[in-house]
């Protein structure tokens, strides 16, 4: 295991440094929009790390898991469009564009949907589950399609980005490293919290439900918080995306896009919590590759996914670490 | 937990009845389990013996009739909460954790009793008292040897000990096995026989078993199950000289 | 009055369509143990095979022919290429190679077809309106798309229940092995059900051709609806799958008609047409969350 161990932890250094180095790599070759991009695949990697939790670790399949990642964007959308013109958003307050007010709430927001999702959904498991989160993140989608005073369909103008004291967040080098530093914790968090007992329980809920019942574990309390915690971080890393784009759609909550943040955890290897680092940003390459040479590229990517599916199982850190099925095991040894 | 030295059974089901359809699954089952005695359920396949024990465990609850454990009516208490009680079971089928190390197995059920299962932070690999209470445990059942091979290499009997490991780690006060010896060989029976005869002093245990001889060995009261129904309880001796079982028995082929 | 019968028969119509879909996913889930969320990516071949062939003058049964053909050839070069590895795999796997299909799909039709919509016409013999509710003449091909539902619905539950074929495959999805020790060539077996089911997709999406935009993207809209009907209904339950359709097409067509017009109590007419239009979306997926709060197996739950 040692030897594991040790290649798990080349490849997450490798990514890491890897992407703190990209804004100056982009600068060396005069493209600024290099960044851009990168940054954009960062924050999808928050959102994948985040399901990697519920997928990889407690076996919930979460199919809907875009809902979270627009109720995320549309609190900033919102806070900020009532924070621009100062118009009343709810009880006298007019909303907030302080990053600080606006990614807390973002999350909570978030939590709070997952916390009533996962209620529902968390009664049931495998297919029907899979079925119920898509079903409840379309129910989301045409919640904001239908918010008509929000732009509806059309989507919603961020006026302004966020604020954080001493920091600019319209500067691309600054923003960037803002969203690279919040991964990195959003890594290590969530990290620490699969060796944690609470990891531990989770992970047994995943292996054998029943035995963990008898053990004396109540599975839908810790599935609940888990899946809560993923919403969550789905809602931070929307509330970056706004950021990014500086602008909200109904189109961050479309099925697909839940479909791609679980292409992303499976491409780079769940239950790996660094795999979906290197998923998102596989996927973008690959996307900005296929699309330079074909507009029609998802008619390659659809069968590249299959292929990965079927041939190529422990996705890319499953290939890096030599384990052609990734293990789910929390990180520590015993002893 | 309040230590209560009862006198008389610690748990009992009174009455039970369970029916799937027309059928009748559990047929007015009652049974007592005292502290320091075994007690063996056995019967003809398809008599209900994993019925009743689920309806003892809280997976399932029974259409009428009453579990008791310490004095207390936990009939619709759930299998979690009766586990967190003192009421610990195993499995027909083996289940344990494949993914985990063979430690970690017995990790998660010590981790049951020790609670802090919020702690989001600390290693709990490098959890002292979880880990000295798992290495204890691993040493009873004797499987000390094997703490870090992943459970799902282990040869079956093996298995088997480690279910019996996990259900220790509830520190409970009533074990309910299922079937603990079933796909053993004859050396792997006869240890685990000899290890449930060295616990039997502190915990009231049902054991449901096939194997007659480990039956007629360990057991201190016997009832026999047949088509949901308790058709004899008794001891050892009344259990083999009563025709009704011999006929119930030689109607199956044994 | 009449309007609200019309609009019942209309419900009635979507949710025959939905039934159609919801029988063959349930079918290739039940025997197969395969979530295939391409099964959309079907209906939508069938749609659009089934109106080119109409459109360059087929005629409308071998349109209708070609669409169900061409679903079903594809679920069976479908199965014969990818799902046949899938199916001991665990259902995120299944997920995301389905995920890939329908990338795949999806792109294929706006090669083939470009990215307008391609529209349908009704059959000219059947363009007309029956009035069989004295006084509300209603449309002859909506009325054959109801027909047609019922009696392939009814067919599809006396071949599963009722025949030889049926005990195959019901034996086969709860034990492979006794099944292919009875000399039943189960891969066989599986590729010709595959396609039924697909030819089943297809059939429905060559009847709801007429009433939407043939376009790429448009299986999905009725393959995460037929979810909800499956999800209502309950898995694996037959009855289940006839209330949770008809429960989804009458909602889903009556909140369309009537709650815009209940918007426009309170709103400008403007806002309230397409804020109603996008609530009534929403209406199936809030009764799906309220069957699940009380129901979480579905109205008609199976044991276990």
């Amino acid at each position: 295991m040692v030897k594991n161990f040790s290649r798990k932890s080349w490849a997450t250094l490798a990514i890491f440094g890897l992407l703190a180095l990209v804004p100056p790599i982009a600068h060396a070759f005069d493209n600024a929009f290099l960044i851009t991009m990168f940054n954009r695949a960062l924050i999808y990697a928050i959102a994948a790390v985040g399901l990697d939790l519920i997928i990889g670790f407690g076996g919930m399949v979460s199919f809907g898991h875009a809902a979270f990642f627009g109720i995320g964007a549309y609190t900033a959308g919102i806070l900020g469009t009532h924070a621009f013109d100062g118009s009343d958003f709810m009880f006298g307050w007019t909303g907030s564009n302080a990053a600080l007010v606006v990614w807390p709430l973002a999350m909570l927001v978030a939590a709070f949907f997952g916390a009533i999702i996962g209620l529902i959904s968390l009664r049931t498991s495998g297919v029907y589950f899979i079925m119920i989160t898509l079903a409840f993140a379309q129910l989301f989608y045409f919640f904001f399609v239908s918010l008509s005073q929000y732009g509806g369909e059309d989507g919603l103008s961020l006026w302004d980005r966020n604020t954080l004291p001493g920091l600019d967040l319209y500067d691309r080098n600054t923003f960037y490293y803002l969203c690279f530093a919040i991964l990195l914790a959003v890594w290590f968090f969530l990290s620490r919290l699969v060796a944690s007992r609470f990891g531990r329980v989770i992970i047994g809920c995943k292996q054998n439900e029943r035995r963990m019942r008898a053990l004396g574990y109540d599975p839908l309390l810790y599935k609940l918080v888990a899946f809560c915690i993923s919403a969550a971080i789905g809602g931070l890393a929307g509330a970056l995306i706004a950021n990014h784009s500086e602008f909200v759609s109904p189109g961050l909550l479309h099925w697909s896009r839940s479909g791609e943040l679980m292409v992303i955890v499976i491409l780079g290897g769940m239950g790996t919590l660094i795999g979906p680092v290197y998923g998102a940003l596989a996927l973008f390459l690959l996307e900005e590759s296929l699309v330079s040479f074909t507009e029609h590229w998802q008619v390659i990517l659809g069968p590249i996914l299959i292929l990965v599916v079927v041939f190529f199982r422990g996705g890319i850190v499953g290939f890096l670490t030599g384990n052609g099925k990734a293990s789910v095991k929390s990180g520590d040894d015993h002893g | 937990m309040v230590e209560q030295r009862t006198i008389g059974p610690v748990f009992a089901a009174k009455n039970l009845f369970k029916s799937y359809g027309g059928l009748r699954a559990t047929d007015n089952l009652s049974l007592q389990l005292e502290t320091g005695k075994i007690h063996a359920l056995i019967g003809p396949n398809g008599a209900g013996k994993t019925t009743a024990l689920s309806q003892l465990s809280g997976e399932l609850q029974p259409d009428e009739g009453q579990v008791w454990f310490c004095g207390q009516d936990i009939t619709r208490y759930s299998m979690p909460k009766r586990a967190r009680m003192g009421v610990a079971r195993s499995f027909q089928i083996t289940a344990i954790f494949d993914d985990f190390t063979v430690a970690e197995n017995v990790a998660v059920a010590v981790q049951s009793r020790a609670g802090h299962h919020f702690s989001f932070w600390r290693a709990v690999g490098r959890d002292k008292g979880i880990n000295h209470r798992t290495n204890e445990l691993l040493d009873l059942v004797g499987l000390a040897a094997f703490a870090r091979r992943r459970a799902a290499d282990l040869a079956h009997g093996q298995k088997r000990q480690l279910e019996i490991a996990m259900a220790l780690a509830l520190e409970p006060k009533v074990l309910l096995l299922d079937e603990p010896m079933a796909g053993m060989g004859p050396t792997e029976s006869t240890q685990l026989a000899e290890l449930l005869e060295r616990l039997k002093q502190d915990f009231a245990i049902l054991l449901v078993e096939h194997d007659m001889n480990i039956v007629f060995r360990l057991a201190d009261i016997i009832s026999v199950l047949v088509n949901g129904a308790v058709i004899a309880s008794g001891t050892v001796e009344d259990i083999r000289e009563n025709e009704d079982v011999q006929k119930a028995y030689l109607a199956e082929g044994y | 009055m009449l309007l609200f019968l019309e609009q019942l028969l209309n419900g009635l119509q979507f949710g025959v369509t939905l039934l159609l879909m919801a029988s063959g996913l349930t079918l290739i889930f039940g025997i197969m143990n395969l979530i295939n969320l391409a099964h959309g990516s079907l209906f939508m071949v069938g749609a659009y095979v089934g109106a080119t062939a109409i459109a360059h003058g087929s005629g409308f049964f071998l349109g209708l022919l070609a669409g169900i053909a061409a679903a079903a050839l594809t679920g069976m070069a479908m199965e014969l290429l990818i799902m046949r590895r899938l199916y001991r795999r665990d259902h995120l796997d299944q997920v995301l190679a389905t995920f890939g299909l329908i990338l795949f799909f999806n792109e294929m039709v706006s090669i083939i077809w470009g990215r307008q919509p391609v529209a349908m016409n009704t059959p000219d013999f059947l363009s007309g309106t029956v009035e069989f509710i004295p006084g509300a003449p209603y449309p002859a091909f909506r009325l054959a798309v109801i027909v047609t539902g019922i009696v392939v619905t009814g067919l599809l539950y006396f071949l599963v229940m009722k025949t030889r074929i049926g005990m195959w495959i019901r034996a086969g999805a709860s034990n492979r092995e006794m099944i292919g020790a009875l000399g039943v060539n189960i891969s066989l077996l599986y590729t010709v059900l595959f396609g039924f089911g697909a030819a089943l997709a297809g059939l429905a999406g060559v009847m709801a051709a007429p009433f939407s935009a043939v376009q790429s993207g448009m299986g999905e809209n009725i393959l995460i609806l037929t979810f909800v009907v499956i999800v209502i209904g309950g898995i694996g339950s037959i009855r289940g799958a006839v209330a949770g359709a008809l429960l989804i097409g009458l909602t889903d067509t009556l909140g369309r008609v009537y709650i815009p017009d209940l918007m426009r109590l309170w709103l400008p007419p403007s806002v309230a047409d397409g804020t109603g239009a996008s609530l009534a979306s929403m209406l199936i997926y809030i009764l799906m969350a309220v069957v699940l709060a009380f129901r979480p197996r579905g109205l008609f739950q199976t044991h276990g």
